[in-house]
């Protein structure tokens, strides 16, 4: 005759569980730094030695031609102080003294439909701190201008 | 009058779903954790930049170059000066030659290496340490470049 079993009552501890869950989960607390956002700029730089050699041609403003508008280099040259800040902004023969006030300029050329600029060189003095170069980089951004190249300039 | 007597009563709360919320958590702060906290050195602090685009990590061909303020290479948990980047540069590019040539594909000398850079160069780094750094990779056949910025200020 078979033996019958009894309901069993089988209980798993769960609290060496629960206290090391805690433990891990204190060290992920007190481990816990959000990283900030991190963005990117994806460029294709020329080679080291600057290609393009632009000439400031002003616009024709009359006798509009049927040859395709030529394609052409913003050359901006960005001047610093000895504290590596930024000094002031060449555009070709324009100076500027903030970010803001090329921008304006290159809104107001790239307008202009005679003007085809396809690409950006920016030289830079030696001093100066990375982040103001960056910040020019991101106003040619915002301009739809990916195509940039970066030189120095004593 | 007597006192009620009190029986043995043994009582067992539910930890199951406890333990739940807390293995949530957990799973919440291990997926959010930076584990590439070598590759993207928290000590460089990024220029800030609003309107470059969201990282798309698509590529797994990538050389990272932290540059500290004062325009040294943080490689591999050391500080190296111009000339010894320079010199780990080099050695990345012959690296990824002899990668590429043992996947197969060879890459000539002239011909551009496929590896894209992740620049990450601190905001108060002068230019000409960033510049030297990145003529000496084009020098090499490096030609892809990520430059790495914030979203906002930083933290």
């Amino acid at each position: 005759m078979p033996r019958r079993r009894q309901p069993s009552d089988i209980e798993v501890p769960l609290t060496p569980m629960l206290d090391v869950a805690f433990q891990l989960l204190t060290f992920f607390i007190l481990t816990f730094k959000p990283a900030p956002l991190e963005l990117q700029f994806d460029l294709n730089l020329l080679p080291s030695e600057p290609q393009t050699q632009p000439e400031p041609e002003p616009p024709p403003e009359e006798s509009p031609s049927d040859e395709p508008p030529a394609i052409r280099s913003f050359q901006v040259t960005l001047l610093s102080d000895p504290g590596g800040n930024l000094a002031g902004i060449e555009l070709e023969e324009l100076r500027f003294d903030s970010v803001s006030a090329l921008r304006t300029k290159l809104e107001d050329l790239l307008q202009n439909p005679d003007y085809a600029f396809d690409q950006a060189l920016i030289r830079s003095q030696p001093d100066l701190h990375w982040e103001h170069l960056v910040e020019v980089l991101n106003v040619f951004s915002e301009l739809g201008l990916t195509k940039v190249n970066f030189t120095e300039t004593r | 009058m007597a006192r009620p007597v009190l029986h043995d009563v043994k009582y067992q709360p539910d930890l199951t779903p406890l333990l739940d919320v807390v293995f949530q958590l957990m799973t919440f702060f291990i997926m959010v954790s930076n584990f590439n906290q070598e590759v993207y050195d928290q000590r460089v602090r990024l220029p800030v930049a609003g309107s470059a685009r969201p990282i798309v990590d698509a590529t797994e061909d990538k050389l990272v170059l932290n540059i500290d303020p004062e325009g040294r290479l943080l490689f591999n948990n050391q500080a190296l000066g111009t000339e010894q980047a320079i010199k780990e540069i080099r050695y990345q590019a012959d690296l990824a030659r002899l990668n590429a040539d043992a996947a197969g594909v060879p890459i000539s000398a002239g011909e551009p290496l496929p590896t894209t850079i992740i620049l990450r160069a601190d905001r108060e780094t002068p230019f000409t340490e960033v510049f030297a750094l990145v003529r000496a990779c084009q020098d090499v056949g490096f030609t892809r470049f990520d430059l790495r910025a914030l979203s906002g200020p930083a933290l």
